[in-house]
């Protein structure tokens, strides 16, 4: 409960400095009131979508569907900090597969775990031989060696409020979330695990189309020695689907990760 | 032989077709050979998804030798990608096939110019798995690993739609016509 009241007042924080003035509607699409004063419109916006497959006799089985969306943004009012806000959904999905003599039985797909990582010193791009640069891409006229921008210290929040997480038809309690958060200011790595909890069997938030939201600050003021453009971020999604039998045994557990990649 | 033995005997001649009924029935349960049958690995909710392109009147237009829509919903083929046919509905999608754009040399610049012209969606498929070169202005660095993507020019028609883009490939083209009524019914709750 400590940890849940902390991330609370990190995200009051974080919200205090965002004001709700109007926001750009990307950043309205993904749940953020960003205050457009501050700023203004997304520098870059990326998005993956994935399945996740569980493959059995050769066959492979959609369980599985997550997203990933990305955003940042340049402090209008301060060129020392940018924001970044992230975005993920996850959705089980049922399937019917072969079991005793071929019978086919429903495989109750639920979301175990969904992890949003970005190392801001550590994130990387690869690129590719004869990739160009264009005036509205990132593209390298060569290729160079790892890009690392490098920030000292950021701050992070993670929502826990009582807004809705799932779709208006399934309710939600906060037992059926928990949070794993191994944010450390020294490594510079911002990382959450929103982990779905089945409780007295009830597997109620995991097995729904969900979304959790993560955003943190960066320090800009530390030297960045990209050569993309001044900001240059990665931040991937694992989500791990399963079946809710494994659940309460032996749990069979598909991972899937997504990589997306900010630059301005 | 007395009638009592009698009902006994003839009463153990049923139990075989008693037995056999069961099973009949729980495999005709099981089996359940009046419902829709959805191609093997997709999810249960693969009608559901169809079901919502119908209540939406969803028009699809397909540039390709391959992509069907497993054959479970209508669509109209094209032979090449026209610029000025007009198309300007929300709930009209074009897809374009990289495998066919490229075996006919086909030029980028239609493709551009087509997404310049109209407010429909542009969905770019299999621009991955064709291995292709093709520069197209508004495909992004980011999906070049990606064998479908949804587009629409937001200048143009002034929207805010966020482009939905898949991270790698599909085991086979049926998961990606799969993949594309799910978008498409995402795409329609996230208008709502």
């Amino acid at each position: 409960m400590k940890k849940l009241l902390l991330f609370a007042l990190f995200f009051a924080a974080a919200f205090v400095n965002i004001n709700n003035v109007s926001a750009d509607s990307t950043g309205t699409g993904m749940g953020f009131d960003v205050d457009s004063t501050m700023y203004g419109v997304k520098d870059d916006y990326d998005t993956h979508s994935s399945y996740s497959y569980y493959v059995k006799s050769g066959t492979s089985y959609i369980i599985g569907w997550s997203r990933l969306e990305t955003a940042v943004y340049k402090d209008l009012t301060d060129s020392d900090w940018a924001l970044v806000i992230a975005k993920a959904q996850a959705e089980p999905m049922n399937i019917k597969i072969p079991g005793l003599f071929g019978i086919k039985y429903t495989y109750d797909s639920i979301t175990y775990e969904a992890n949003l990582r970005s190392d801001i010193d550590g994130s990387y791009m690869y690129t590719y031989y004869g990739d160009l640069y264009t005036n509205s891409g990132f593209v390298m006229a060569e290729p160079e060696p790892m890009i690392e921008p490098q920030s000292n210290e950021y701050t992070v929040s993670v929502e826990v409020s009582g807004t809705p997480k799932v779709s208006a038809t399934t309710s939600f309690t906060v037992d059926e979330l928990e949070f794993d958060f191994d944010h450390s200011g020294a490594n510079q790595i911002y990382d959450v695990t929103f982990e779905y909890i089945c409780v007295t069997g009830s597997c109620d938030y995991a097995n729904e189309l969900t979304y959790n939201r993560g955003l943190f600050l960066v320090d800009m003021t530390a030297g960045y020695n990209g050569n993309v453009g001044d900001f240059f971020n990665t931040m991937t999604l694992e989500t791990s689907f399963g079946d809710k039998v494994g659940r309460f045994s032996t749990p069979i557990v598909v991972y899937k990760t997504i990589l997306n990649t900010l630059y301005y | 032989m007395n009638s009592k033995q009698e009902r006994q005997t003839s009463d153990r001649n049923q139990i075989p077709t008693a037995v056999f009924l069961t099973i009949a029935f729980v495999l005709l349960l099981s089996l359940n050979p009046f419902s829709k049958k959805i191609p093997e690995g997709l999810p249960l909710n693969y009608y559901d998804r169809i079901e919502i392109l119908e209540d939406y009147d969803t028009n699809i237009y397909i540039y390709s030798d391959v992509i069907d829509l497993n054959e479970h919903y209508g669509f109209f083929e094209l032979n090449s990608i026209n610029p000025t046919s007009g198309y300007q509905s929300d709930t009209t999608f074009i897809i374009i096939d990289m495998n066919k754009f490229i075996e006919n040399y086909d030029d980028a610049s239609n493709i551009e110019a087509l997404f310049n012209s109209t407010c429909s969606y542009i969905v770019i498929a299999n621009y991955h798995s064709s291995n292709t070169n093709y520069v197209i202005d508004f495909y992004e660095l980011t999906d070049k690993d990606s064998d479908l993507v949804f587009y629409k020019n937001n200048e143009l028609c002034e929207s805010d739609f966020n482009k939905h883009s898949f991270s790698d490939s599909f085991p086979s083209i049926v998961y990606l016509n799969y993949a594309i009524f799910d978008t498409i019914s995402r795409i329609y709750g996230e208008q709502e």
